[in-house]
């Protein structure tokens, strides 16, 4: 064979290595994407440390805010084998309705803060014995200030759950009433801030607020027997609130409130990774730094994006990443910057192509790993003839 | 046609449509027919059929096991020549025979032939409760007679008992070995603290003096509750299978009115132990608070099944009185055989590797708590063709794959539609599935558009076809596209084991966890979705051997619980 043909074939196997890859799990990064991807890695990135005594802080606020209504020292309690957190549970019978206009009570403290002026939002306000050096001014008292309710009597007994660990309370009654109209969104976010700001649930500050929030409902969808329509009706409505910090989504934290829209009353109370933050001690990551713990320039972030895709979404014929979101995640020492990504991908199927879009999240300052550390080794699964 | 013709017409078509139409096969039970008591106050109660006159209709026998102060004793009434309607024709005045203690914890009757001469025995037995262990006690009436009196009674004999404490106690006669002399079973509901449970002895081979050639040690039955007012023991053969079954009933005994419950235990062996044990059936009770109950099997009408006849001896203040209902023509059918185990199985596609990280991740932890019994890669007979090795096979399924309303990939290439599916206790004829929870871990199999309803459940024009919800409790997924996102996926799964774990309801559990896990995913979708039928809204894991439904039973009705 003439050396010139052969030239040509190996010419044209080298063309198709490189093309191959773009007609089969295609991973497409258009330019734009990759420029933004390459703005933010060169941005100097910073570290903010948590405000450690307010992890136990938080910790005594949600307790005495539960003592409201589970007993604690006689509920049933679980550790979980894998995160680490408790969970007790109590069925009560009579209950007392807890409510968004309800408040902590505050006594305030004769002594004042050692070590000169501080700001009055990264001071701890909550006394708290953990922690020595966390000097307190005000403290709460074992009561809570309740609004006159009647207590109710219920027909059956009702679950009460209360789930803790350092950064993470879930308050929930497992119940449900009809309600007739939903709370007015604008009304009813009014008021779960006000509840979370006012019991110093969230702290704001000119930096760390929360950002969007969203209002979902949950609602029961009831057959009403064979020839008849049935009856869709509001049984809850969730208050989702989402932390920014400096304007960017902190992607793991998290405020639930969910009420019955009638009554306004409480019935679940999620708080999720919200720790106050030590804004003055942010500690910057330098690039060197960052390379020593992790891949940091544009096209490397490129590339573990990229096999991220390919190693979660498998047999995929396209993906396209649309957008770039800066993000920030709590993790048990810090707010880490980490890049958010949205993508466009599609999949073959017996019934055609399927598409979706999703979000990917690419540590900036580390591994991955941190996004959910407490996930063991993944076992496959067998084959069965 | 006349004005009158018409609406009879009328009224026919609608009482067809009403009721015709429907696959009415669950027992027809009566409401509860009263015979007065003897006493203010028993200590056990029981019934028995035996045909003691000339008349062919058989005589019902109820006793009482009184317990006045001091020493107690059994009175017995006879109800002459039961009718179809299960109604005597006239009812004796009460017979006292001297009782066996001064405590009794459960009494039970029933009639055999020991002896060589033709008459029956009828054999009194009480579940003696004196300080420390019990014990039972019985009497034999010699060939009672024509008029329902023995000839004489035996002194009492004593059989080793089967705990400190019971609420109830039974006893009946079978054969079960080659030896043709009959077995005696007596049983006692005991109570130690938290959930009761059934504890029966077999006496083999009763010899002609009434004393068993050996007795066995106790076997025990999970029990169907924590406080019982009353218990019953009956043998007969209900199915197709030459082996007899046992049936062991307790009068339930909640805050409020009181049930009867029973389980069947199929198709028992020759070393008197059942193949496998019913979930319990619960039958409406007949008063709040019992002295005793207990329950028979006699074939009453025409029809070749027999009835079952549940009694409780009510005590309101003042006298009591004995309550009975009949459960007509009683069907193997009726019970479910599945099993009582605590298994699951999780399936996953080979389409995507965040498919294994999501079954894994729930697989991993609940097995903390139930046992896993299968983790394979998908296939669409898992759910269909072969569902009753496979996901019916066990109480949840947790599966993951590529979805779209009532459709899953369970592998490449192989998508499986599920509105032609039928899981649960009465996908089949012999009552053997086993599944109560399913999860579909994936976009959209749960979409709740306009026709959802009629993919899940079974309606008229569809009673005839599979449906998913044959027997299922709760179905669990997402209505909306659902993203893993930095981990929502595998996040949701372990969510939903240790909320399970935790005590939430099956539907709240899986609700909290794909919520929770929607910060990872980026809001739009992960909207959850779950169907159940009504009677299991508020299940928990630690309930899920409760009562299924079918198309035709009134509690047939299918709601979800979503997020909009």
């Amino acid at each position: 064979m003439d050396m010139k043909y052969i030239y040509v074939i190996i010419a044209c196997l080298a063309i198709g290595l490189v093309v191959i890859p773009a007609t089969g799990d295609e991973v497409i990064i258009p330019s734009n994407i990759q420029q933004k991807i390459n703005t933010e890695t060169a941005k100097v990135k910073v570290r903010v440390p948590l405000n450690k005594p307010f992890i136990d802080q938080n910790k005594q606020l949600f307790r005495t805010w539960v003592s409201g209504s589970i007993d604690l020292t006689k509920a049933t309690k679980r550790v979980s084998r894998r995160f680490n957190r408790t969970t007790f549970g109590q069925k009560v019978t009579r209950i007392k309705p807890r409510l968004l206009t309800e408040r902590l009570k505050l006594i305030s403290r004769t002594e004042t803060p050692t070590g000169g002026a501080v700001s009055p939002v990264a001071q701890p306000r909550a006394k708290v014995s953990a922690q020595p050096q966390a000097k307190a001014k005000v403290r709460y008292t074992s009561g809570l200030q309740l609004e006159k309710v009647k207590a109710l009597q219920l027909k059956t007994p009702m679950q009460i759950i209360y789930r803790e660990g350092p950064m993470y309370f879930r308050f929930q009654k497992l119940r449900e009433v009809r309600a007739e109209a939903p709370l007015q969104k604008s009304v009813a976010v009014q008021l779960g801030k006000n509840f979370l700001l006012n019991n110093s649930f969230i702290r704001e500050t000119n930096k760390d607020k929360i950002g969007a929030v969203y209002v979902q409902e949950r609602r029961i969808n009831e057959e009403r027997g064979e020839r008849q329509q049935p009856v869709d009706y509001l049984v809850q409505q969730d208050l989702v609130f989402e932390r920014h910090y400096e304007g960017k989504p902190v992607l793991n934290s998290k405020a639930v409130i969910g009420i019955f829209p009638g009554t306004k009353e409480i019935v679940l109370f999620k708080h999720f990774n919200w720790t106050p933050l030590e804004e003055q001690k942010i500690q910057k990551i330098s690039p060197q730094m960052l390379r020593s713990v992790s891949s940091a320039t544009g096209s490397e972030i490129a590339n573990r994006l990229q096999q991220k895709i390919r190693k979660y979404s498998g047999k995929f014929t396209r993906a396209e990443v649309k957008q770039v979101i800066p993000a920030w995640f709590q993790t048990e020492e810090s707010l880490i910057p980490v890049l958010a990504f949205e993508i466009f991908i599609e999949y073959p199927s017996p019934k055609g192509p399927w598409s979706r879009t999703y979000l990917e999240v690419i540590n900036l300052a580390g591994s991955d790993d941190i996004f959910f550390k407490e996930r063991k080794a993944v076992q496959r699964p067998r084959e069965i003839r | 046609m006349s004005c009158k013709f018409k609406i009879l017409s009328l009224t026919l078509v609608t009482l067809f449509i009403v009721f015709g139409g429907h696959e009415l096969q669950s027992i027809n039970w009566s409401s509860y027919i009263m015979v007065s008591g003897m006493g203010s106050v028993g200590e056990g109660a029981g019934i028995a059929f035996y045909n003691l006159d000339t008349n062919p209709r058989q005589e019902m026998i109820l006793m009482a096991y009184d317990a006045p102060s001091g020493a107690n004793n059994f009175r017995y009434r006879i109800g002459w020549n039961v009718g179809t309607n299960g109604r005597a024709v006239s009812w004796s005045s009460y017979i006292v025979v001297g009782g066996v203690g001064h405590v009794g914890e459960g009494a039970g009757v029933a009639f055999t032939n020991l002896d060589s001469n033709s008459r029956p025995e009828m054999i009194l037995m009480a579940y003696d409760a004196p300080g420390g262990a019990n014990n039972f006690r019985y009497r034999i009436g010699w060939n009672v007679k024509t008029n329902g009196h023995a000839t004489s009674w035996s002194s009492y004999i004593i059989v080793g008992g089967v705990g400190n404490l019971g609420e109830g106690a039974g006893l009946t006669f079978t054969n079960l070995d080659s030896n043709s002399r009959p077995e005696m079973v007596i049983m006692a509901y005991d109570a130690p603290g938290g959930a009761n449970n059934f504890r029966y002895r077999i006496g083999w081979n009763m010899k002609t003096n009434g004393y068993a050639t050996s007795w066995s040690s106790y076997v025990m039955v999970g029990g169907v509750g924590d406080l019982g007012e009353g218990a019953g023991v009956a043998l007969a053969n209900i199915d197709s299978n030459p082996r007899p079954e046992m049936i062991l009933m307790a009068y339930d005994a909640p805050g409020g009115a009181n049930n009867f419950r029973y389980r069947v235990g199929w198709n028992v062996r020759m070393n008197g132990y059942a193949t496998s044990w019913s979930n319990y059936t619960m039958i409406g009770g007949v008063g709040d608070l019992g002295e005793g109950a207990d329950l028979a099997l006699v074939n009453l009408d025409s029809n070749s099944k027999p009835e079952m006849i549940l009694m409780a001896y009510d005590a309101p203040s003042g006298a009591n009185n004995f309550r009975y209902r009949i459960g007509w023509n009683f069907d193997s059918f009726e019970i479910s055989r599945e099993d009582n185990d605590h298994q699951f199985v999780g399936y996953v596609s080979n389409e995507e590797s965040r498919f294994v990280d999501y079954v894994w991740g729930f697989v991993d932890e609940f097995k903390n708590t139930w046992t896993n019994s299968q983790y394979y890669w998908g296939q669409c007979r898992f759910l269909g063709t072969g569902h009753l090795s496979f996901a019916d096979s066990a109480d949840l399924a947790y599966i993951a794959g590529h979805g779209s309303p009532s459709y899953i990939v369970m592998s490449s290439g192989q998508g499986c539609s599920l509105s032609n599916k039928a899981w649960g206790s009465y996908s089949t004829s012999g009552r053997t599935g086993d599944l109560e929870y399913i999860v579909f871990h994936s976009c959209q199999v749960l979409k709740m558009d306009s026709g959802w309803r009629g993919r899940w459940r079974r309606y008229y024009s569809t009673r005839n076809q599979p449906r998913p919800f044959s027997g299922l409790h709760i179905a669990m997924g997402f209505r909306t596209n659902h993203y893993n996102g930095a981990g929502a996926g595998s996040w949701a799964a372990d969510e939903f084991a240790e909320n399970l774990e935790d005590g939430f309801n099956v539907r709240y559990a899986w609700y909290e966890a794909a919520e929770d896990a929607r910060w990872l995913a980026g809001w739009t979708g992960n909207k959850p979705a779950i169907f159940y039928i009504r009677p299991h809204k508020y299940e928990t894991i630690g309930g899920h051997n409760s009562q299924d439904y079918r198309y035709g039973d009134s509690q047939y009705l299918l709601d979800a619980y979503y997020m909009k």
